[in-house]
């Protein structure tokens, strides 16, 4: 095991206590809202804030804990930052240099690994200028560059790509994929973009409060959510329930599944683009029905997201038309708060989907999707809230909130709006169960 | 309508003009009288007075030694005042912070109690060596380094505090030491603020006048500096101090002329 | 970079606010020189205020017969500046407000427009002898104005353009002693003052001084024949009652008593 560690650190107010395991060239991807603890993690990895308790070893080298702190300058890590940080009175090359000479190599030595690695990263011609003069993505690189050009056992990167514009982050990203594939030291990258890390990770492990909520391939997490947090950032509505013989029982009451065969505690998922919406209850063969209103609609090309508010299945109760009311203002906000979003199942532009649709290689499809999407539109990349997925759940009014992808011309026929009354079916070969 | 607004802009603006006007001639003024009021068919020789060169010599000697001397003690200190933040550096600061706001004659005083013939260090020095401070142009120095550290040292502590913090954590991991970071980032990164807090601390010793006619004494040729000089030669011959003044004033502007061109635009 | 010189610029200009405040004018700032101006600010109706510009040697006499003179005569109030005779008698050449100036010597007064006392008048009020401090256990065991000469011993003298300099200069000479000068003070008080923190070996200030530091300092006396006697004229520069009053107030047998109290010699 290349790195093993268990971070625990304080800061501001929360404890961050997390165990991280990774193998050479593997690339860890650590997920989570803002002021989860990623970057105070990644810190206490360089050693430029101290470990609480925990340790980190890397290829059983002590680096900190059982009373032993190594100072940044004595571990082998590479940092990259979403601001580049080069150095602003050096050359590019003096930047990249900066590190070999730090530990010892000579001038030239230094400048010759300097040339090499901005060479791997296709941005040789730039040696001789001055971070001034170059752009974001080239200073991108550059820093990525010096990061690596001392060799470090331990690459760890910092929202690498957040602070690049929309139009260059694809292409700072597929350098930045081929180079993590050909390193072989263990990366540890923090995001908040699920697009770089299903693209560039290996493996995800998702924070949210200081603690791990949840670890996998992204394979894995993208089909399985088991965290509120991961399904709204895989883009896929999740219940917690009780799973029975025949259906799991959930704040949307019973829903019908594609079969398990587990018992208890269970998950429940299924894509927006699964749910289709009907303006009258339908006499068809779908298994699981709600009576919903409306609570948002965001159009984005020829698909629209739908937030509907399900109300424990009474359609026309009066509890359901006071939860609508109260939605007005809500439901202005959810959009808002949906129009920051850009969640990969997005990228399931109106097609319906099926229960098995959720693999790796459909991963990568959805993020190229969304990549053509964000580079359309750079708004839908920006920052995400601090609290979000939490209204999948039940929203303890008694209404609980489904996303629903449909087409644009849906919405003109069935005149969706907030506060229309519709009725949401699942087919229950859309939905998978799994014990939680 | 637009008249009045017209009129009213004219108004204000005249409201700050008067002001600025007048705290522009307070400072003119009396410079322009310096110029005025000198004979200047007679300058050459008075400025060959004998006490007016040996006076500018000491002068210009002590205050590069001072300003090379806060430089060397002040900019490391400022540095780790930048990258402090416990109570230790908020008293240090403060403390640091005293001789700005001393009357310098105080400050005098408070360097003759400490490297006086009686002084807290001095008297051992005195005793053990026949080491005397006082009356020398070793204590020139330390009066105008006395009260003129301090600005170096804030000045260049509010250039290092402006250099981003994520540097030297880069540099860190980048395997480079505390001093490596120090010498390779922090420095060429406050050169500018550097710079001026030199100017400054060379244009606070240059003018230095209290601390050291307590605590270093007046002697020509030894230690008395041009402001010295100056106040000295007022009482007898005006115009040899005015003369003095003029020199004093001309390589003033000199060297701040030269320093604004390299640095500090 | 445009944060870190907004950064420096403010800091340079705050600290040279700051320095504008703290570095004084060397009038203010010089040891002894036209010290503190004691003018209490009256608040009654027909308050007058005679200011009174005297000799640094002058200070504690002087002080004494302002505040009997206060008390005397109600709603007078005596403002008090001490300094160089030289750099008093320039300032009220340059205009300087003053009623009274009380020169150490004669030579200060040249300083003085020729028609100066015109409308007052002009009285000479002490004279005085130049002595030897030395600290109270004498530690360069000085007994004789050519101990001065020992190059181990640190004497300080009044600045050759002060009359306590000018005056100490002449003795010297007269005895034929060159002695080992480090500093040249730029009043008596100063001077005094190196003496008495224990700087200095020696010093040569007036008679009255050495009275006036007390136990402070030791005095040695210099022979007669070395030794010059310095006048004390007294100008009043008005009519003014107050003014003239109180000039001759210095002048009368009770101002007399107190300089001589105060180590001067009678006039």
């Amino acid at each position: 095991m290349t790195l093993d560690a268990r971070l625990r650190a304080h800061r501001g107010g929360f404890t961050v206590d997390l165990p991280l395991a990774a193998q050479d060239g593997e690339v860890v991807a650590v997920l989570g809202p803002n002021g989860a603890g990623k970057t105070t993690a990644l810190h206490a990895l360089a050693g430029l804030v101290p470990l609480e308790a925990g340790h980190v070893r890397v290829d059983g080298e002590t680096w900190a804990g059982d009373g032993r702190h190594l100072g940044p300058e004595r571990r082998a890590v590479g940092l990259l930052a979403a601001d580049h940080l080069l150095f602003p009175h050096l050359t590019a090359r003096a930047n990249v240099a900066f590190g070999p000479r730090s530990r010892g190599a000579s001038r030239r030595e230094a400048e010759e690994r300097a040339d090499a690695e901005l060479g791997a990263l296709g941005v040789a011609e730039l040696a001789g200028r001055r971070p001034s003069a170059l752009s974001h993505g080239q200073a991108q690189r550059v820093a990525l560059a010096r990061a690596l050009a001392t060799d470090p056992r331990l690459l760890l990167l910092d929202e690498p790509l957040s602070a690049l514009d929309p139009a260059t982050r694809p292409q700072v990203r597929a350098t930045l994929a081929a180079r993590l594939r050909a390193y072989d030291g263990v990366t540890v990258v923090v995001t908040h973009d699920p697009l770089d890390a299903l693209t560039l990770a290996d493996r995800l492990v998702f924070v949210e409060g200081g603690a791990v909520v949840q670890e996998g391939t992204p394979a894995d997490v993208v089909a399985r959510p088991r965290d509120p947090y991961v399904a709204q950032v895989v883009g896929l509505n999740l219940f917690a329930g009780t799973a029975d013989g025949e259906a799991v029982t959930t704040p949307l009451g019973p829903v019908v599944t594609g079969g398990h065969a587990h018992r208890g505690p269970s998950w429940v998922a299924f894509a927006p683009s699964a749910v289709a919406l009907y303006p009258e209850k339908p006499h068809g063969s779908t298994r699981n029905l709600w009576p919903a209103r409306v609570g948002s609609v965001e159009l984005s090309g020829q698909t629209a997201r739908v937030r509907l508010l399900i109300g424990a299945g009474r359609h026309d109760g009066p509890h359901v038309a006071d939860t609508a009311r109260d939605q007005g203002t809500r439901g202005a906000d959810a959009a808002r708060e949906h129009g920051q979003r850009g969640a990969p199942g997005q990228g399931d532009h109106g097609q319906r989907g099926h229960a098995g649709r959720h693999d790796g290689q459909h991963g990568a499809d959805a993020a190229r999707d969304h990549e053509d999407h964000g580079a359309d539109a750079g708004r839908h990349d920006g920052p995400r809230r601090a609290e979000p997925g939490r209204d999948h759940e039940n929203r303890g009014d008694g209404t609980v909130a489904v996303l629903a992808d449909v087409t644009a011309g849906s919405v003109a026929t069935m005149r969706l709006q907030p506060g229309a009354d519709v009725w949401a079916g699942v087919k229950a070969t859309e939905v998978s169960a799994y014990p939680s | 309508m637009g008249r009045a607004r017209a009129r009213s802009a004219g108004w204000s603006r005249a409201v700050l003009l008067v002001p600025a006007a007048l705290g522009v001639g307070l400072v003119v003024l009396p410079l322009l009288g310096l110029l005025l009021r000198t004979e200047w068919g007679a300058f050459a020789a008075h400025l060959a007075a004998p006490v007016v060169w040996p006076a500018i010599r000491l002068s210009l000697v002590t205050t590069l030694v001072t300003v090379a001397l806060c430089a060397v003690l002040g900019t490391p200190l400022a540095w780790l005042l930048s990258r402090a933040d416990g109570r230790a550096a908020t008293w240090l600061r403060a403390v640091l912070t005293v001789p700005v706001v001393l009357p310098p004659v105080v400050g005098g005083v408070a360097l003759l109690m400490a490297y006086g013939r009686r002084g807290v260090v001095g008297a051992p020095l005195f005793e053990a060596f026949g080491l005397r401070l006082p009356f020398t142009p070793s204590a020139v120095v330390l009066a105008q380094v006395f009260v003129s550290l301090p600005f170096f040292v804030l000045a260049v502590e509010g250039a290092m505090r402006a250099v981003d913090g994520r540097y030297d954590a880069v540099a860190a991991t980048l395997g480079a030491s505390p001093l490596r970071i120090f010498v390779r980032v922090a420095l060429p990164l406050a050169a500018p603020g550097i710079a001026s807090g030199a100017a400054l601390a060379w244009a606070r010793a240059l003018g230095e006048f209290g601390a050291t006619i307590t605590f270093a004494g007046n002697f020509a040729g030894r230690t008395q500096t041009a402001p010295l000089a100056v106040y000295v030669a007022l009482q007898n011959d005006p115009q040899a101090a005015l003369a003095l003044s003029i020199a004093m004033l001309a390589v003033s502007l000199l060297v701040l002329g030269l320093l604004r061109g390299r640095w500090m635009r | 970079m445009r944060r870190s010189r907004l950064a420096v610029l403010a800091a340079v200009t705050g600290l040279l606010a700051l320095t504008a405040c703290s570095a004084a004018t060397p009038q203010d700032t010089a040891p002894g020189a036209a010290g503190s101006t004691s003018a209490p600010a009256s608040s009654g109706g027909g308050s007058r205020v005679v200011t009174v510009l005297a000799a640094a040697s002058l200070t504690e006499p002087f002080t004494a017969l302002a505040t009997a003179y206060e008390q005397q005569h109600p709603g007078v109030t005596v403002a008090l500046s001490f300094g160089s005779s030289t750099t008093l008698a320039q300032q009220i050449a340059e205009g300087a407000p003053a009623d009274v100036y009380a020169s150490a010597g004669e030579s200060a007064l040249a300083m003085l427009p020729a028609d100066a006392a015109a409308d007052g008048g002009r009285e000479v009020v002490a004279r005085n002898t130049v002595e030897i401090a030395v600290p109270p256990d004498n530690p360069g065991s000085v007994s004789s104005l050519a101990d001065l000469a020992d190059p181990d011993l640190d004497v300080v003298l009044c600045a050759e353009t002060v009359p306590c300099g000018a005056a100490a200069d002449q003795v010297l000479a007269k005895a034929g002693v060159t002695p080992h000068v480090v500093s040249r003070e730029i009043d008596v008080k100063a001077t005094l003052t190196k003496v008495t923190l224990g700087e200095a070996d020696a010093a040569m200030v007036y008679h009255s001084d050495v009275v006036s530091a007390g136990a402070d300092v030791e005095g040695v006396e210099v022979p007669a024949a070395d030794n010059v006697v310095l006048t004390y004229p007294l100008l009043w520069f008005s009519k003014d009652r107050d003014v003239a009053g109180f000039a001759r107030f210095v002048a009368s047998p009770q101002g007399t008593a107190a300089l001589t109290k105060a180590g001067f010699l009678a006039p």
